[in-house]
Order: C-alpha cells, then structure tokens, then sequence
C-alpha cells in the first residue's frame, strides 16, 4: 500500500472535495456520491464515491460499506482516529491505498475503484472494488482449432494475464504494467520470460510503447501502428492473437506480448512473415501432418496473391506454355466474351471483394445467404450471360478460397490489395510483369525487420538450425532442442538430448 | 534497431555472397555462347572450361586484393594506397567497369525479352531493370544478397529441370573434332566468357561486409575470401559451362553461332513429360531476377567506386545518377542487337579483362612495395 503523500492537494474538508470532484467528473446517473454518518460520539461525516456501473456491487456491499457501517456506532471511535481504523477495517477484506491527489482519486474511479472521503482527512482511501462489464472467456473465433485449448482471450486485462499464468508457471514470467493514453487512460501491461527474452528486445518494446502520447488507445490494432517497424507497409510486423496457448508459445521462445485493456488481441514481437503462416495447431498434431499443413498455407498464399495474374499473363501473352487441350478449352471459355482476360479479372475481384464487404457487415444469418448467392448466383449468370469465361470463375473462386488458409488474417491483407496491381503488370508484361513485381516485394519484405529480427528469417537470410521449425517443416518435438534466435543466446536449449521416444530402452 | 540508417554496418554471411556472386552466371549465358562457337567451332567446350580457369584466376586474384586491407572497402584502399590522384584515376577505371557491367547487363536484359515480347520498346524492359537495381542497391548489400540466397534456390530447380530434360537428345558427336585448329582460336574464344566469370571480382568491394569480420576467425582474410570468390565463381561458371554443354550438344556449333540467344533456343526445347512444353517464359522468368540482382550488385559497386571522388562515407547519393548514366549508355550506345554483341564480345570483353587483371595487379605491386618501403624503413 502506498504512503500517505507528503502534500496533498485535497481538502480535509469533504463538501469542498465533492466539490472539486464534480467540477472534473461531472455529475452523471452511473456517478454515485454516498453520504455515510461516521464516529459514535463526535459524528463526522464521509462521502463514498464510485461509478455504479464499474463497481461490483456484491464485494462495494461486502467489502465497503458493512465494514464501515459497523465503525458508525463505535462509541469509542475518535476523530484523530477515523481514518487509521476505517483504512484498517477495509484493509482485512480489501486492498486499499491513500491518494492525495484529485487526479488520483479520478483515475482510480474511473478505473472502477471506490473513493473514501473523510472529514479531516487530507487523503482519500481507494478501495479496489473494480469489476467493469466484461464477457466471460469464449471460444476463439478468429483462430478456430480441431485440436486445441479452446479458451480466448478477452477484453480485459487481468483476465487475460491470468490465461497466459496459467500456463506460464515459470517465476520468471515478468509482467510490466503501465497506462498510456491521456484521456482513455488504458492500462497495458508486457508479457516476457525474464531469463528468456533478449533485453535488447524487451529495451526496445518499453522505449516504443513508452513514446507513445496520445489521447486513446481503445484496441491493441491502435498500439500496433505505433510501435511497428514500418509505417507505411502492408505486412503486419506485430503478430495479433486470441488464443493464449499461442502467447504462451511465443513467451517460451523468447518473445514478448503486450496486452492491452479493453482488446481480445494481444500482441507478440517479434513477428516473422512466416509466423502469420504457422498455427498453434501445427504443434497438437502429428509433426508429418503439420509439415504437409504448412506447406498447403504457404501455397495458398502464393495462390491467393499471384493466380488471377498468373491467369492473365497466361491467356494474354504466354498461350504457348499451356497444354494444348487446356489452351483450347480456354480459348473456347472465351469465345465471344466482350473484355480482355484482365477486365474479366480485375472486375470480378472487385465484385468478390464487395460480397466479402457484404457479408461481414450484415447480419450472419443473412450473411452467409449474400456470400452463397453472390457466388454462385451472380457468377453463374455471369457466366450464362456471356459477360465472363467459366474459368475465371474457377480462377476467382480458388484465389478466394485459398486466401482464408492462413491462421492469422492479417496476412491476406497484402495478398487482397497486392494481387490488383500484379494482375495489371501480367497484363501488360506478361510473366515477367509479374517477376518484376514480386521482385520489388522481395526487396521490400527482406528489407523488412520486427523488433530487429530479419522479417524472412529463418529462410533469408538462412539460418539452418531453426529450419527444423519453420515452414519448411515442423519436426518432432523431442528434435527441436534449442530455441530461435529470438531467446538470449544462453537460454538457446529448449530441452536435453536424448528425448526420442523408446530411445533409452527396448522393449522389443 | 528500427529503419536503416546511413554508416550503418551491414553483415552479409559468405553463404550470402557465395549465393549473389553465383547469380553472376546470368550474362554470360545469355551473351557469351557466340564468340565461343564463332571462333571455336567443336572446341567451343575446351573454350568454356578454360574460360573457366581463367575466370577463377581472375577472381582468386582479386581476392588477394581485397584482402590485404580486408577491414576497408577496395576503392578507398586504392587511393591509400596509389596516392590521391592515381588512386582517384584507378577508382575511375573501376567506376567504368562496373558501369559498363550495368550497361551491358540492362541491354543483355532488354534484348532477351525483345526475343519474346517483340512489340514491347526496349525503353521499358531497361526502365523496369534499372528501378529494381536502384531500389535494391539503395536498399543495401544485406538486402541484395539475401533476395540472392533466396533465388538461388530456384535457380538450382530450374537447372536441374532443364538437364534432366534436355541430357537424353545431346548429341555427342557435336563436341568433336576436338582442337581441329589447335589452341590458338580457343584461348582466343574464352577470354569472353573469362570476362564475365571474372566479375566475380565484385567480391573485393563487398569484402569488409562479410557476416563475420575477415579478420576474425582461423583462416586468414585471403583464405576465406578466396574460399567465398571461388566457390561463387565455380558455381557461375558451372552454370554457363553446363548451358554451352547443352547448346552445343542440342544445336552443334554450326547452327548455335547463328543464334542472337543460344540459351533462349535450348529453352525452347526444354519438355516435362507430356504436359509442361514450350516453357521457356517461365526459365526466363526464373534468369530474369539473376540478372536483376546483379544488375543492383554492379550498380552498389559502381556507387561504393565513387564514394572516395566525393569523400562520402554515404553510397545511395550516388546510385540514381549513376543508373541514368548507365541506362542511356544501354539504350543509346549501340542500335541493334547484332552491334551490341560485336561490342560485347570485342571491346567490352577486352576492356573488363584488362581491369580484371591488370587493375589487381597494380594494387598488388603498389601495396608489396608499400610494404617493402616500411619494412626498409
């Protein structure tokens, strides 16, 4: 608890606190201010603030005021007195501290905390009754598992600190709490294994987080523009998650997350590209499995960034690298269509994208009919009414499908924007418009960095003891015996040799 | 941490440079068969592989160079070395070369793509080649050769698809006679393809960028740049000696010496089973981005040759200006295909030999007798 201050600015007097206290909090209907009688023979007087909706009723009822009520009678009571037994009685149920400030007492009612007035008293005594509106833990929506926890973070902090303890039990779990945002005042708080994050990282995250001065932060997607890498580019260098397994995960390699109240997401850094590309679930089944799972995600980003501009160069300049017989199906597909194949494309991607729109923004019920009907309804009549080819239905559809294959989102976001204009340089160049543009990606996602991490690695630049868990392939656990290099150079072991299943005794 | 900052040191591991200085295959498989067939008849071949040897020289030499002062990049070494004014003059020399690099490989680029998109100005294939490099070059050497390592890997499939595919129609009579017309028309045929494996020579300027500090470690700086210059030389020239084997194999010298792009044909020709035929847009696709990169890896170079003119510690100034220069020179400097390879193969070969030899061996000499002088006293 902390000590009375030194030099307070409140008053001993409590209407004249009120007072103040109105003149910066308003007066609202969620904005309680309780008059209690206090002391048995000198009758003082003490004001309870608190916002009704914030509190939890049951422990302000329980905790608060039956203790305090039980000092209104107490003969033995003395003025000099009140304010060590009230601070006493509430200190055996509840943690409390003294703030002698107006901006204390206001950031601690805001928070949802309770403020004790009493009248001679230069402090007030803050008694942690918090318990804002807040969804119990759900299943994750955004990341859905066959196998797997099922619990996901939500929007409040603590809550969420406390999914990640759980499977952190390692003492060494460091959690940094602070508050940024002038007026939204969100508290935030910094996950990392002290003995296991590089300090260089854990350095830079506290000066990033630290020179942010704004107004709010009301979600951590606010947070991740200030503290990423790269402003202006489109591929996330802050890896977001809902799913605690995940940050545990990320914790015990070496990184560190940061919370943010209020939001589901939480954050990791560092983040590689291929990081988007690898799930949690990747590590519940059989490592074989997962390898073939990542290199199916990997070739549906290539798919869903490069196919309809692969398609157009195709059909418009390299006619001779298809198979005959697909050529002239092709051909005969497009018999009679009005617009070039790169009309034919760009225009239905854009149509796609709408029913995507649509379909977020309108109830899900109605929602999934807009995206069935849209898809099959308006491409069949498309297609019937001669306006496009059959194949760029196919086309447009598999882009679209293998642009939902990745564990995390955010990463179709490139490959969504990305895909327009290498669709118009297949178009005009043909396949070496292409190679030209995913040459100028190449320089600028290799020029890529997060948090100083190389934001290719471990593929380029190429580092082959992390290739045994990386994209290439997920191999047994009982193989990966050391950590990336995201961890501090001496805590690279992850596990002593020798785990091999059957490898100590023979049974047969 | 965040962003790139100018001084900033960069760190390129030798696998990297082993990785972009392999990429160097690219020109000379495109432009270098010619000459050889021209010259060589059937003993185009022994030409490659002497080319070979000589280009492997040329870059062991090179090496050496590079290493006698391997904390500091060659062209300030030059003018410390020679004085200001030699050392300024031989800086030039080196500018010249590497922008000529540039030029040659813009055109080689835009000449190639000509072959298959023949309505498309060959403004817009040097325009396109020359906004890469820029954009990689001021990006840095880090960036550069990891998109190199990264490529390299596809290049290696590509290769391996093409040999599989085109080893069962070689033909073996077309290597011989062998030395029909003696030595002299060999030697003679090799000293182009030498010129370009010798451009490995670039090693020298990205010497004190190597990952680990050249003077750190068991081996000596000359040990382990020689190892990285070696192997990436060795592994062009594999390239391009593997390609003139199969043009000559599939082709015979008669009919390859008439060819604008041998390699281009022998494309043509590659077949996957029933289904993949006719893909040679997509090999070009793939030697496309080598010769991109080593586009940007000549222009670094050209703008690093700069820095000591200026007494700039900063390199990216330098890399717009010089990529005009050297995209004019490629558009304007010969008209057509036919003039451009006569000037690659008669005086752009001959100037790029004589720096690659003469150039190290006068920064050689200076610095045995710089040495000789301190150890006089």
């Amino acid at each position: 608890m902390k000590r009375r201050p030194a030099n307070p600015d409140l008053s001993r007097d409590v209407e004249e606190n009120r007072r103040r206290l109105a003149s910066v909090l308003g007066e609202g209907p969620d904005l309680v201010y309780h008059e209690l009688p206090m002391g048995g023979a000198f009758r003082s007087q003490a004001l309870l603030v608190y916002f009704s909706a914030l509190v939890d009723e049951e422990s302000l009822v329980e905790r608060v005021l039956e203790p305090l009520a039980e000092l209104i009678d107490d003969e033995r009571l003395t003025r000099s007195g009140l304010a060590r037994r009230c601070c006493r009685r509430l200190q055996a149920s509840i943690p409390v501290h003294w703030s002698g400030t107006i901006e204390g007492v206001v950031e601690a009612v805001t928070a949802g905390k309770c403020a004790l007035f009493l009248a001679g008293c230069e402090a007030a005594l803050i008694a942690d009754v918090a318990k804002p509106p807040s969804r119990q833990v759900s299943q994750p929506e955004a990341e859905v598992f066959v196998r797997g926890p099922r619990d996901s973070f939500n929007e409040v902090l603590e809550t969420n600190v406390a999914l990640v303890r759980r499977r952190v039990r390692d003492p060494n779990l460091r959690v940094e709490q602070q508050v940024i945002g002038e007026r939204s005042r969100t508290p935030i708080a910094l996950l990392y294994i002290q003995d296991l994050a590089r300090e260089d990282v854990i350095r830079e995250v506290r000066q990033r987080i630290g020179r942010i001065d704004v107004d709010s932060v009301l979600d951590s997607g606010h947070l991740e523009e200030y503290i990423s890498d790269q402003p202006y580019t489109l591929f996330p260098t802050v890896l977001p998650t809902e799913r605690p397994d995940r940050v545990a995960g990320a914790l015990f390699e070496g990184k560190v997350a940061v919370v943010v109240d209020g939001s589901p997401f939480v954050l990791i850094v560092p983040a590689t590209f291929w990081d988007f590309l690898i799930s949690p679930e990747d590590y519940y089944q059989n490592p074989l499995f997962a390898t073939f799972l990542r290199w199916v995600r990997t070739a549906a980003f290539v798919i869903a960034f490069a196919l309809p501009s692969v398609y157009v160069a195709l059909t418009t300049f390299h006619q001779e690298m298809l198979p005959t017989d697909l050529a002239l199906r092709i051909a005969a597909g497009r018999e009679g269509t009005p617009f070039p194949a790169v009309v034919e494309a760009l225009a239905l991607e854009v149509q796609f994208e709408i029913l995507r729109e649509a379909g977020l923004r309108i109830p899900s019920k109605i929602g999934t009919a807009v995206s069935v009907v849209g898809v099959l309804v308006v491409g069949q009549a498309l297609v019937a009414a001669g306006l496009v080819s059959p194949i760029i239905i196919v086309v447009v559809g598999s882009t679209a499908v293998a642009s939902f294959a990745v564990p995390i989102f955010e990463i179709s976001y490139p490959t969504r924007l990305l895909r327009f204009p290498l669709m118009l340089l297949g178009a005009t160049l043909g396949i070496f418009g292409i190679v030209w543009g995913i040459g100028f990606l190449m320089a600028h996602l290799t020029a890529l960095r997060s948090f100083g991490r190389p934001y290719l690695a471990p593929i380029t630049p190429f580092r082959w003891d992390e290739l045994r868990d990386s994209i290439i392939l997920r191999a047994p656990r009982w193989a990966v015996e050391d950590r990336a290099t995201t961890a501090k150079p001496r805590s690279r072991r992850k596990q002593e040799r020798g785990q091999k299943p059957g490898e100590d005794e023979r049974l047969w | 941490m965040v962003g790139r900052v100018e001084g900033h040191v960069e760190r390129i591991s030798s696998g990297e440079a082993i990785s972009l200085l392999g990429l160097f295959y690219s020109a000379g498989l495109a432009a270098a068969p010619i000459r050889l067939f021209s010259v060589a008849g059937y003993s185009a071949w022994i030409a490659g592989a002497l080319a070979g040897l000589i280009g492997l020289a040329v870059a062991l030499l090179w090496a050496r160079a590079g290493s006698i002062h391997p904390d500091e990049e060659l062209p300030q070494s030059v003018v410390r070395l020679l004085g200001r004014p030699l050392g300024l003059a031989v800086n030039l020399l080196l500018l010249a070369y590497f922008l000529s690099g540039v030029a040659v490989d813009v055109r080689i680029t835009g000449e190639v793509l000509l072959q298959l998109m023949p309505e498309t100005p060959l403004f817009v294939f040097a325009a396109l080649t020359l906004a890469f490099a820029v954009v990689v070059a001021r990006l840095g050497l880090e960036v550069l050769a990891r998109i190199a390592t990264f490529h390299s890997g596809l290049v290696a499939v590509a290769f391996v698809l093409v040999i599989a595919s085109l080893a069962p129609i070689l033909e073996v009579n077309a290597y011989r006679p062998v030395l029909e017309d003696g030595w002299a028309p060999v030697l003679s045929a090799s000293l182009t393809p030498a010129a370009h494996i010798g451009q490995a020579m670039v090693i020298a300027v990205v010497a004190p960028r190597l990952f680990e500090p050249l003077r750190s470690g068991r081996r000596s700086p000359f040990r382990r740049l020689a190892l990285v210059s070696l192997a990436g030389a060795g592994i062009a020239w594999f390239y391009q000696f593997s390609f003139l084997l199969i043009e000559q194999g599939v082709f015979g010298p008669e009919m390859s010496m008439r060819l604008a792009f041998p390699a281009l044909e022998v494309a043509r020709e590659v077949q996957i089973g029933p289904f993949f035929e006719r893909v040679e847009a997509a090999l070009v696709a793939v030697w496309l981005p080598s010769i991109m990169l080593k586009t940007a890896a000549f222009l670094y170079a050209a703008s690093v040759a700069l820095k000591p003119a200026f007494r700039s510690e900063a390199y990216r100034g330098h890399v717009l200006p010089l990529a005009c220069l050297a995209g004019a020179a490629a558009l304007y400097g010969v008209d057509n295909i036919w003039d451009f390879t006569r000037l690659l193969n008669g005086p752009w070969a001959a100037f790029a030999l004589a720096v690659e030899v003469f150039v190290p061996l006068l920064f050689l000499g200076a610095s045995s007798m710089a040495g000789g002088a301190r150890r006089g006293g």
